[in-house]
């Protein structure tokens, strides 16, 4: 497994960076097809095949599913959401009027502790777009 | 088979009468991801109508209403859950995976035994995943996601070719069956000569895992079928052309009857779970050691 290289692909850094999210010592982000995401030991196995999951997509964005995994250690560019709207979010739908500030960029979007996916401030436009793809996207019936 | 068919062949294995009320009484089991969340602190935040299994405690029934839709949930949606028959979940526990372990489940689509041995591992170790057909793969890939498997490897090899010579510490085989176990619509559709065929490959599967297996290694084989054929004479198959394979206790403490000692008195460490015993679909487990 190669570590990510290269400015614009170290994911690593971005994520440092722009969420300030430091990963966990045994998890590790690879380049093998894609960026990825796995623990330590897969690499070692010698086993071929795909290890992990996506942690990003082909333009280098984090995966929806990267980000609700986590999404709990950021620090920064989260965005907590009342029931009705998480429920909105899940549901597939953007978050309008909201001031996050003068730059777009990727925003963890959470509801209480837990986090319900990745969205895209517009900071023109005032609105948070849904990333969450569309076969994960749900009607939620409960509350937490 | 017709139902009378079915009650009557039934009747051979288990009391059938109970087993067929209990098809058609059956409970919903999910299982907690402990990969994100303690069962305990999941029981103190959930609102769902569920209750702790008293076989397992990361095992819950849920006591909504029918036709409740469970996919929908928060619980589901955030992969704090995975909805899962209480044998299918017991079937990796008879296993035991741990950290340490080098892992292969040799039919791991949609993945529901699979990522539960990866919360086991606390996502640690190495868990391939094996299955083929671009469904499958996308049903498991969907919940190696959801639920945060970190320690998979996902290749997509015929399973009664695995390429592999004693390299894994421990193996499931959960085979392709006839689902008998999985309610009355199986049994409408099925003839005991399906058991006879399928019965082949999963002979040929079982030989391909347990070549893979390290001296020393444990194998689970399961189905969720009743037929012998697809059962005991798979597991009796093994054992009589292959030196160093032992049957051993599945070594669960729960409702069970013992497997089918016409095959040798050894084959009542396997386990037959029927609907009656747990209130969940019917299983068969059997683990086996390499020496």
């Amino acid at each position: 497994m190669a570590e990510i290289r290269g400015k614009d692909k170290n994911f690593k850094r971005y994520l440092e960076n722009h969420f300030g999210i430091a990963l966990p010592a045994d998890v590790s982000i690879f380049y093998l097809k894609g960026v990825r995401v796995g623990n330590t030991a897969i690499g070692k196995g010698g086993i071929k095949g795909d290890l992990g999951y996506a942690a990003c997509d082909e333009g280098f964005n984090p995966t929806n599913s990267f980000i609700q995994n986590f999404g709990h250690l950021a620090t920064k560019n989260t965005i907590t959401l009342d029931a009705a709207k998480a429920r909105e979010f899940a549901l597939g739908r953007g978050i309008g009027s909201v001031q996050l500030g003068e730059k777009s960029g990727f925003v963890i979007v959470k509801y209480e502790e837990f986090v319900v996916g990745l969205g895209y401030y517009d900071a023109e436009e005032k609105k948070i777009k849904n990333r969450i793809p569309e076969k994960r996207r749900r009607k939620i019936i409960n509350g937490l | 088979m017709e139902e009378k068919a079915f009650r009557d062949w039934l009747s051979a294995y288990t009391d059938a009468d109970k087993c067929i009320s209990a098809f058609h009484s059956q409970k919903t089991f999910f299982r907690v991801n402990t990969i994100k969340i303690s069962s305990g602190r999941f029981a103190a935040m959930t609102n769902l109508a569920c209750k702790c299994s008293p076989y397992y405690d990361c095992a819950f029934e849920l006591d909504e209403k029918p036709g409740f839709q469970i996919g929908r949930t928060w619980e589901y949606f955030l992969g704090l859950i995975y909805p899962q028959s209480l044998p299918s979940i017991l079937a990796s526990l008879a296993l035991a995976p741990a950290g340490k372990d080098t892992v292969l489940d040799v039919a791991a689509a949609p993945g529901s035994k699979f990522s539960h041995m990866a919360m086991l591992m606390e996502n640690k170790g190495v868990l391939v995943a094996n299955d083929r057909g671009e469904d499958k793969i996308s049903a498991l890939y969907a919940t190696i996601n959801r639920m945060n498997v970190l320690n998979c490897v996902v290749t997509t090899l015929d399973g009664a070719k695995l390429p592999w010579n004693r390299r894994f510490t421990k193996i499931l085989l959960d085979a392709p069956c006839s689902a008998l176990g999985s309610g009355m619509a199986a049994s409408a559709r099925w003839e005991p000569a399906n058991s006879m065929k399928i019965s082949n490959l999963q002979k040929r599967m079982l030989f391909s895992a347990f070549d893979a297996l390290k001296p020393g290694g444990e194998l689970v084989y399961s189905t969720c079928t009743y037929a012998k054929e697809e059962n005991e004479e798979v597991v009796a198959n093994l054992l009589q052309n292959v030196k160093g394979a032992s049957l051993v206790d599945v070594g669960l403490d729960i409702p069970h009857e013992a497997g089918l000692s016409d095959y040798g008195d050894d084959f009542r460490k396997c386990y037959r779970i029927y609907p009656q015993h747990l209130q969940s679909e019917g299983f068969f487990i059997a683990k086996i050691r390499k020496g």
